[in-house]
Parts: C-alpha cells; structure tokens; sequence
C-alpha cells in the first residue's frame, strides 16, 4: 500500500502548488485520478511513485518511507509507467521487457529461468507475445504503450501506477486495457492510472480521485465523485452528465454548445 | 546476453595482438626473438619486447579505453555524435600540455610520470571538476548543461591555445603539434605502467554499469521506474569515462574518430544490449587503434606517420556513410 500524507509540492519558479492532505493506494482495487489538464494528476503520481519528492508531507510504501528505500526496493514494489515512453535505442520488445526485471538480477544482468518466464508470461498478458521480436520504430503507438506496460509488469510488482496508459489506444484497445487493469486488480494488484477519460474511470475503477488546480476536489466511489456539481464546477457547461445503459455509471458526453452548421 | 559475440571481438583484439608488433619498418622473425642466444639482447630483441610490444599493447588499451568510453558516453548523452574528448577533456589536456611543453622549468619526471603527461591530466581533471559542478543540481547532473559547458570549454581552451601559440617560439609548437596528431610512439613500458593507475579502475566503472546504461536510452522516469539510480549512474558514468579518456588522452594525445565510430560500428553488427557493445567496443577500439598504429608505422616506412592522421584519414569517410546511411538516426 502507498500512502502519502500532507503532501505540499510546488515546482521552482512557479506559483503553481500541489496539495493533498491524505491519499492512499490500496491493493486489489482500481484508482483512477482523473481532472482537467494543470490539474496535478501526474504530479500526484511521481510523487506517489518516489520519482520527485514533495517539498512538504510523507510518502510511505508498506509503511516505510519512500525516500529511505533504494530505487531497485522500490521497483519491485510499484510499476510505474510514465507518460512519456521514449527510447533513444530502437531495442526489441523483449528486450524492452527483459528490462523490467532489472531489480531482481546481479551485476551483469544475467536472466534465470523464473525472469524468462515472467517476461513471457507479461508479454503474454499484454497481447505481445507475437511482437517480442520487433523493435519498437515497428510499433504503432498503442503497440508500444502495450510493450512498456509489459516491461512494467515484468518488475512483478504489488502496485501499478499509470500515467494516461490509454491516451494512444482506440476503444477496442481501451477497452482490452481496462479489463487487463480489472485482472490485475482481482489477483490482488493494486492500480492507480491516471486518465482523462472519465468514462473509463467511472466504468472500471472502484474509487476515484478527482483534482482540480492541484487540490482533492473529491474522492471515493465513482457515483459520488462524478456527480453534476463536481462536472459543473470543473468542466463548466461543457459537457453533459449522463446514466451508461447497461451499468448505471455515471457517463459524461459532450455538449454542443455553438449551433450545429453543415 | 550474447557472451559468443564478446568472444569473437576478443579474438579479433588476440589476434591483431599477435600480429601487429611483427608488422614494422625494420623485419623481425621470430627465429631472431625467440631462437639461440637466449641471454643477449640482440637489436631484433630490443625492436621487438621494448618497441613493438608496448607500443602495441598501449594501442590496444588506448584504443579500446577511447572507443569503451565513447560507448557509453553516447547512451548517457542520449546523443549519437558524443566521443570521449566532447567534454573539453580534448582542449584542457592539450592545454595543460602546451603549458609544459612552453616552460622548460616544468619539464620533470616521476618514476613513469612525465610532467606533459600529468599536466595534461590535471587539465583533463579540472575540466571534467568544473562542468561535473556547472551542471550538478538538486536534482542530479543536467546532461544538456554538461554537454554545452563540455563545449564551451573546449571552446576556450582552443582560444587559449591559439593565445600561446602566437606568443611562443617555433621549437616548442612543433614540439606541441607533433603531441596533439597523437602518438603512441614510446619505448620501454613506463607509459603503459602510469596510464594503468587510474584508467583500470575508471574502465572497470563503466563495465560495472553496462547494465544500468541500457536502461539509460530510455526517458529518466522510465528508468527510474525499472530501479535504476539514474543520478549515482550518471555520476559515475561521467567520472570514470572522463577520467579513462583523461588517462589516456595525457599518454597518447588527442586520438580522434576511435571513440565516436567504433561504438557506432559494433551497434551495427551486434545489437544495443551494452552489455555486449561496451566490452566489444573495447576489444574493436584497441584492435582499429593497433591496425591503424601498425599502418602509420609502415606506409611511409622508415619515417612514420602520427597515427592521429590514420585514424582521421580512415575515420571521417566512415563517419561520413554512418551518417548518409541513417543509422545514426536509430542510434
């Protein structure tokens, strides 16, 4: 589980901040951190993941602090796949994903028979068992984003956190993805992804964050948190708050607010 | 990890070790090194253990530190075109040896230490000192600061350079270009004895964190992500591939071109794991250096050339196809 307390973050130069008073990610359950661009939702998610430490508040990881622990503890504890997933190296998928069990090998970086078999079975879960052998320039966006989230898992981590995993995939795509996090979540893993995608968040995820220029605007069950007044107040007259047909999840649609023209 | 891979480049380096030091000016055959006369120490002997062999061996090691040093300088930069003297090393030694060269009260030696040699290594290392601090911030080492202060130093140092050499007298500048074509002219092994100090444990860094600069082609929170401890690499990283390339810079002279395509060819041929492109690119380095040394000793025989302009003659239209061929763009 990670926690972080009275988180206060603020970037050199800048009037921006960040504040969170209290927030956890639990194991088992899908989180997802959703508010407008500038909102914080990515800050939130470094700072969750130890890759920048806030200037105030304490983050814990299993009840340590994050800061005492060395970079490789913490990767086998969480996942972290960030937005930006470039590599300056046109490597092959499986190489990519032989990466993600870096924190378990030795000096040279030799791989047992248990770290192949955990890079099969993560390139098996994310669909790309059949483009291990292709390098990345191969890939389409989507396909890429499946292979580093590929990498991630091969660390074999308790706590995923994703920053817009689906920001390159179409629907379909999308769709597989979620369910992939649903998985995930009932084999026990912990997920937080950050989306702008509120209909996703509100589909798949158990408990919602909501922020807005850098404050916890809510948080808790979907239907708590996507309601009309939280829309209202950080997506104005926008976008229209709707019922899904089959779920009863709340569902936003875009409102058309100039007059149609053809 | 592709451990045949290694051996083949490693019996590539064996190989030309074996043969370059019976390739020279004057012909030796192993009849005349190893046959009778056990005890005396004929001229083909001398010729052969106390010119060819260390002059071969300083080859290799030069040859391989620069190009091992290259390697691994392009994957932290994240920047095909870096090479060992990008950082200024390049014109701080060269300045620092000019200085020596231009007083004679600062000619001095120490056991194997020459003080050309070690004022080009003090310059080396106040330089690699001042951009490693420039560039140091809270967050760890800014690669585009270390880049552009390793490029303004170079700059400044050139300028230097070009202030005293308008100002010193024709014996000391022949002197001074003759050091700056690169040499690895030398007798006897001292020079191989004090170049080992420091470039033994400055290569066995970057050895040591081949696996983490795989991790390094990726953005730093994805590396970060994996476990890896990007700012403790970087650091070490930069330190002990500008201390090799110091070492070796102080010996043989500002070598260009091995450095930047040796890394670029073993890419080519064998993959991106730096697990197999450091140490091949060390056995390839010290292999080209040798077999361009071996030319420069013979083409224009029993006058020899400085092996700076072989590897420049033979290194530019290389670098000229790597870049006309794409494969650059991929790293």
């Amino acid at each position: 589980m990670i926690e972080l307390r009275n988180i206060l973050h603020r970037f050199p130069g800048s009037e921006w901040k960040l504040h969170i008073p209290d927030f956890s990610i639990q194991t088992s359950e899908i989180l997802g951190i959703i508010g407008p661009n500038g909102s914080g939702k990515s800050t939130l998610l470094r700072i969750a993941a130890g890759i920048i430490k806030p200037l105030e508040g304490t983050v814990r990881l299993s009840g340590k602090k994050i800061n005492k622990l060395k970079r490789k503890e913490i990767a086998k504890k969480i996942g972290y796949l960030p937005q930006e997933t470039g590599s300056e190296y046109d490597y092959t998928v499986e190489e990519l994903v032989c990466m993600g069990r870096y924190s378990y090998t030795g000096t040279f970086g030799a791989l047992g028979p248990l770290d192949l078999k955990i890079v099969r079975d993560s390139l098996k879960s994310t669909d790309m068992e059949n483009m291990s052998e292709r390098r990345l320039s191969q890939l389409s966006g989507g396909e890429k984003k499946r292979a580093f989230l590929a990498s991630v898992l091969a660390q074999s981590p308790d706590i995923l956190l994703l920053d817009e995993p689906t920001s390159s995939l179409d629907i379909h795509r999308q769709v597989q993805f979620f369910h992939l996090l649903r998985r995930l979540a009932n084999q026990g893993m912990g997920v937080a992804v950050v989306t702008h995608d509120v209909n996703f968040a509100s589909l798949f995820c158990q408990k919602i964050v909501f922020l807005t220029n850098g404050e916890l605007l809510s948080s808790g069950k979907p239907e708590k948190v996507i309601s009309a007044k939280n829309i209202k107040h950080v997506y104005g007259e926008a976008v229209l708050l709707g019922r899904h047909p089959e779920t009863d999840d709340p569902y936003l649609l875009p409102r058309l607010l100039l007059k149609k023209t053809k | 990890m592709n451990k045949k891979t290694i051996i083949i480049y490693a019996l590539l380096f064996c190989v030309v070790a074996v043969i370059s030091p019976w390739i020279g000016p004057e012909s030796i055959t192993p009849a005349e090194v190893f046959g009778a006369d056990a005890g005396a120490l004929t001229p083909a002997k001398e010729i052969f253990w106390l010119q060819r062999i260390p002059r071969v061996l300083l080859a290799l090691i030069a040859g391989g530190a620069l190009a091992l040093t290259g390697a691994a300088f392009q994957v932290l930069f994240r920047n095909p075109l870096v090479e060992p003297f990008t950082l200024g090393i390049s014109g701080s030694s060269s300045l620092g040896a000019f200085i020596t060269i231009l007083f004679p009260c600062l000619w001095m030696r120490w056991g194997p230490f020459s003080s050309v040699q070690l004022f080009a290594a003090l310059g080396a290392g106040l330089c690699l000192f001042l951009i490693y601090t420039l560039s140091n911030r809270p967050e760890g080492v800014s690669i585009y600061t270390l880049l552009l202060a390793g490029v303004t130093i170079s700059i400044i140092c050139s300028g230097a350079i070009l202030l005293l050499t308008y100002f010193s007298d024709p014996h000391s500048l022949v002197v001074f270009q003759h050091w700056m074509m690169g040499g690895i002219d030398i007798i006897g092994y001292q020079s191989l004895f004090s170049l080992s100090p420091l470039l033994l444990p400055a290569m066995a860094v970057l050895f040591f964190h081949a696996k983490e600069l795989n991790h390094m082609a990726l953005n730093d929170e994805m590396a970060m992500g994996h476990g890896v401890d990007i700012k403790t690499v970087r650091r070490n990283v930069f330190i002990g591939g500008g201390l090799a390339a110091a070492s070796v810079v102080s010996i043989v002279g500002p070598i260009g071109f091995v450095g930047l395509i040796v890394p670029h060819a073993v890419r080519r041929m064998s993959g991106l794991d730096q697990r197999v492109v450091l140490p091949c690119s060390f056995f390839l380095g010290g292999a080209s250096l040798a077999l361009c040394d071996t030319a420069a000793r013979t083409i224009i025989a029993p006058t020899e050339l400085p092996v700076g302009i072989i590897t420049a003659v033979i290194g530019g239209p290389l670098f000229i196809r790597l870049l006309v061929s794409r494969h650059l763009h991929k790293l």
